[in-house]
């Protein structure tokens, strides 16, 4: 049943963290090309440009919160191991990892509360560029919204891992294991 | 004003293992609740935007990107080969062509722990072969590999200046000279080690002839610091847009001129890199909200005044913090370490008179450490997976050389000119 | 209550102190019923939009914003940061000193970004120069392919350009190597800030065509400004006459120190003659229309507005001066 749900939730979740963290590395090009572009135009052209600087950091903040859920359906968020490593074999440690999950969703449904109430005084413009600031403050609500969904999908999954504790491993782990093979 | 009792939350988090950017974000969150300041919490989030809305920051996912350029693209090998022709003759000269190749690649990227991996996995099999201790391999490398975020560029060094709005040129070039004596000390150390392996024989004296082919193969890629080098204090970019050049410089060579690699390959290192650069951007996101609940809670000024109480001796300072410093990096990585606690720390010492650039670089290079010391450090673990030396037994291993690199970080702590003077004399602060 | 008071700047610049007027007269003349905490170096906000969302939330209760800032906002209110508009001290603060024009602008401010009151427009570090590194600027003319460090703000890159310079937006703290290596070739800013950042050790031209007065405008939680009794908003805004005082008398203060530390690091400064800065005022004519052209009707009804407030000032200055010669 778990089993389940965590799979029906990964059939959604893996194609949006893919196609975002795909995107996100066009971002990543595009922001190099933009920084050699303010270079090669300031020190060789000797013309400067004025929305370049602007737009990159724009650019890297849409890259950043496009990344969340792959990063965190990769388990790629750095944290301190080395005591719940010790703990792996054991029911303490899922019973951690279920709490680990249910922080994030937590502080993702107070960050997405108040980052809609941010988005809300975006209607100033930007610095350089003719765009009011909500076309960039609406990204982070958006992709911790979706970011929830990869929790609630690991959330599942240690609930599965606590209740059925040794007897098969969770997608994740499954997943895991198939990437280190 | 709230209580600092989030940090104690915060350490908690950590220990349950739960994720750094988590812990961050929802400990101060908890406090501003619990003190019914819960209006705070848009400062929170405000800087979860904001933090990252800096074009500082840009350098980060450019030199990551330029790393991986250079580590797969088959450019360590001639980083390595030009290190054998010119140490391997000497006693301990394998263990040399890891410090100095350890060296050079700190130069070329931003990370320690890509270092670790690319020389370790063609340096460490290959001291095996010729008697190292695997355990004394394997340490060394960690020892050496960390100097990859204490030699321009680092990762670390601009993670600081963002933090504390200094000036990222001016730390790149702080960072030279203290590498360069952290080279010299494990040189030393290394020297003095070999003489419990006697089995272990020195390599011929390389010809003139693979000395000039191995510095032919090696050449471009070495060009790389002085572009990125040059460049800042020629006046013709800045940090960050050095790193943007520097990742135009590592794709050229790479694909074009020694065919390494192909368009699609480096292609493809532009959506890991990003993944990649988004875990740590988001953390340097989520700490900036941490760091402005610290200033809300007044703990630095609470804890400039315990010091102050004990000493106003800007020595006594400096030993003390950077004992509190290697214990830090003892259990937390560089960055993460960093965000935390440089804004604690840093204005204390700047109080006491101490330059802001000199105090980084201390910072940098003792956290920089940490990630070669038990029992939680990136380095270690990847030296650990590459050499399959269990951790307990380069723990033990790595301790003469991280004796001596402690005592370089008193050492340029006590004689600053040793950090700002080059900046100073280059003219860059 | 309690007033948390952010700002951007370090210990020792003017606008920490000028808080610690503000601090100091709020606290003794309230009797410990208002407090004020300062933080500073941009602890809990680091630049100007995020410290006025949080004034906008209701966070934070007074905050220094520039004009420029301002303009993102509201864009009429740009029109007082056109080039060469203010002749002097004396009459720019004559102008901000007038509560009825003043009370007009917050109106418009409160509409357009919310619970922002505009409590004042005081000096931020005096007269904008253009100070250079290799060259002695004297004309437009002699600023064609220099490159200028000037922040991102519209008004400011447009001016530099009809100049004949180029723009280069660099990160503050960037500044220092920026002149130092050469990336930029001068910047624009007051004298005062040139000395406080060392940038006297890159730059050795100053022209002192004084093309901004760069009023800092600071703005205070609406909300918990009408929520005082009237007793201490009394409080409030003397204090803030106060810091007023000192912010526009920093400038003057400092000015010669900070010249004769120019001139000791080599700096040469140089007064443009009356034909000289009248070269440079019409080459930043178009800046004007530029501003015409994006900030509409109402941005033309501000910008007669400000220049009739101008001209008011000036014949009440020249009334004083006819009393005192006759
Ligand atoms: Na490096
Ligand atoms: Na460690």
């Amino acid at each position: 049943m778990l089993k389940g749900t965590e799979k029906a939730f990964n059939k959604v979740n893996a194609p949006i963290a893919n196609f975002s963290a795909k995107f996100s590395g066009i971002l990543l090009l595009v922001m190099t090309v933009l920084v050699l572009l303010q270079v090669g135009c300031r020190y060789i052209l000797n013309t400067p440009l004025s929305w370049t600087d602007e737009t990159s950091r724009f650019l890297m903040i849409y890259m950043t919160y496009l990344c969340l859920p792959i990063v965190y359906l990769r388990d790629q968020n750095i944290a301190m191991t080395f005591i719940t490593d010790k703990l792996k074999n054991t029911r303490i440690y899922h019973l951690f990892m279920i709490l680990a999950h249910v922080s994030a969703l937590a502080l993702f449904v107070i960050w997405i509360y108040f980052g809609w109430a941010f988005f809300k005084t975006g209607s100033v413009m930007a610095d350089s560029l003719p765009i009011p600031m909500y076309t960039i403050y609406i990204v982070p609500p958006v992709m911790l919204a979706l970011s929830c969904l990869t929790a609630i999908e690991k959330l599942i999954g240690s609930v599965h891992d606590l209740i059925h504790f040794a007897s098969e491993p969770s997608l994740s782990v499954a997943l895991e294991q198939d990437a280190t093979a | 004003m709230i209580s600092p009792i989030f940090l104690g939350y915060f350490l908690i988090f950590l220990l349950i293992g739960v994720p750094v950017l988590f812990a961050l974000g929802l400990s101060p969150i908890i406090t501003f609740f619990m003190d019914d300041q819960a209006l705070f919490i848009n400062m929170l989030y405000q800087r979860l935007y904001s933090g990252l809305d800096n074009f500082l920051l840009l350098a980060l996912p450019f030199f990551m990107l330029a790393g991986e350029c250079m580590s797969s693209g088959g450019i360590t090998p001639r980083i390595v080969a030009f290190a054998q022709t010119r140490v391997q003759h000497m006693r301990g000269g394998l263990g040399h062509v890891v410090i100095i190749a350890a060296t050079m690649f700190g130069a070329l990227t931003g990370s320690s722990v890509a270092a670790t991996s690319a020389i370790g996995n063609m340096l460490i099999p290959e001291m095996k072969k010729y008697k190292y201790d695997p355990a004394y391999a394997a340490a060394l490398t960690a020892a050496a590999t960390v100097l990859g975020t204490i030699i321009p560029p680092s990762g670390i060094m601009l993670i600081y200046a963002f933090v504390m709005n200094t000036s990222v040129a001016a730390m790149f070039i702080a960072g030279i000279v203290p590498g360069l004596i952290f080279c010299m000390g494990l040189m030393v150390v290394n020297r003095f080690q070999i003489r419990h392996y006697p089995d272990i024989q020195p390599f011929e004296r390389a010809s003139k002839e693979e000395r000039r082919k191995s510095l032919k193969m090696a050449i471009l890629p070495l060009m790389t610091p002085v572009i990125i080098l040059g460049g800042i204090y020629g006046g013709i970019f800045t940090p960050t847009e050095a790193a943007a050049v520097a990742v135009l410089y590592a794709i050229i060579l790479s694909v074009y001129v020694l065919k390494v690699s192909t368009v699609k390959q480096t292609y493809a290192l532009f959506a890991k890199v990003s993944v990649n650069a988004a875990a740590i951007l988001i953390i340097v996101a989520a700490a900036s909200g941490f760091a402005s609940a610290i200033s809300f809670s007044g703990i630095s000024d609470s804890i400039a005044v315990f010091l102050n109480g004990i000493t106003d001796n800007p020595y006594m300072l400096f030993f003390i913090i950077n004992i509190f410093l290697f214990v830090v990096g003892m259990f937390l990585d560089a960055g993460p370490a960093i965000l935390i606690f440089a804004p604690i720390i840093a204005p204390i010492m700047i109080n006491a008179g101490i330059d802001p650039t000199h105090f980084g670089v201390v910072m940098v290079c003792n956290l920089s450490i940490g990630l070669a010391t038990p029992p939680m450090g990136l380095v270690l673990f990847v030296a650990s997976g590459v050499s399959g030396v269990p951790l307990q037994h380069i723990s033990k291993a790595i301790i003469p050389f991280l004796l001596v690199e402690f005592l370089i970080i008193f050492l340029i702590s006590f004689f600053p000119q040793l950090v700002i003077g080059l900046p100073q004399l280059l003219g860059v602060m | 209550y309690k007033l948390t008071v952010p700002h951007v700047s370090n210990l020792d610049s003017y606008n920490h102190q000028s808080l610690l007027v503000f601090k100091n007269y709020v606290e003794s003349r309230s009797n410990g019923a208002i407090e004020v905490d300062i933080y500073p170096s941009g602890q809990l906000c680091s630049n100007a939009k995020e410290c006025l969302a949080g004034i906008q939330a209701g966070m934070f209760d007074y905050f220094q914003t520039t004009i420029a800032e301002l303009a993102n906002y509201w864009q009429p209110i740009g029109a007082f940061d056109l080039p060469y508009m203010l002749p002097n001290d004396r009459v720019a603060e004559c102008v901000y000193d007038n509560e009825k024009f003043l009370g007009d602008v917050r109106e418009n401010v409160l509409k357009t970004a919310p619970n922002s009151r505009l409590m004042m427009v005081s000096n931020s570090g005096g007269w904008r120069n253009i100070a250079t590194t290799k060259k002695q600027v004297k004309s437009p003319d002699d600023l064609k392919g220099l490159k200028l460090r000037t922040v991102p703000a519209k008004i400011q890159q447009q001016l530099v350009k009809e100049l004949g310079a180029s723009p280069t937006p660099i990160a503050w703290p960037e500044v220092y190597t920026a002149l130092s290596t050469g990336v930029v070739d001068g910047t624009k800013n007051g004298i005062v800030d040139i000395v406080q950042n060392r940038f006297q050790e890159s730059l050795d031209y100053i022209i002192l065509d004084g093309h901004a007065y760069m009023g800092g405008a600071w703005v205070f939680n609406d909300k918990k400004f009408k929520s005082f009794p009237n007793e201490l908003k009394q409080v409030i805004v003397d204090a803030i006459a106060a810091q007023n005082q000192y912010l526009r008398s920093y400038p003057k203060h400092r000015e010669y120190t900070a010249y004769e530390e120019f001139k000791k690091a080599n700096g040469t400064i140089y007064s443009p003659s009356a034909a000289e800065k009248a070269a440079f005022q019409t080459a930043a004519a178009p800046v004007r229309d530029y501003f015409l052209d994006t900030a509409g009707k109402q941005g033309e009804e501000w910008l007669n507005r400000f220049e009739a407030e101008i001209s008011n000032c000036e014949a009440q200055i020249q009334a004083d001066y006819d009393i005192q010669f006759n």
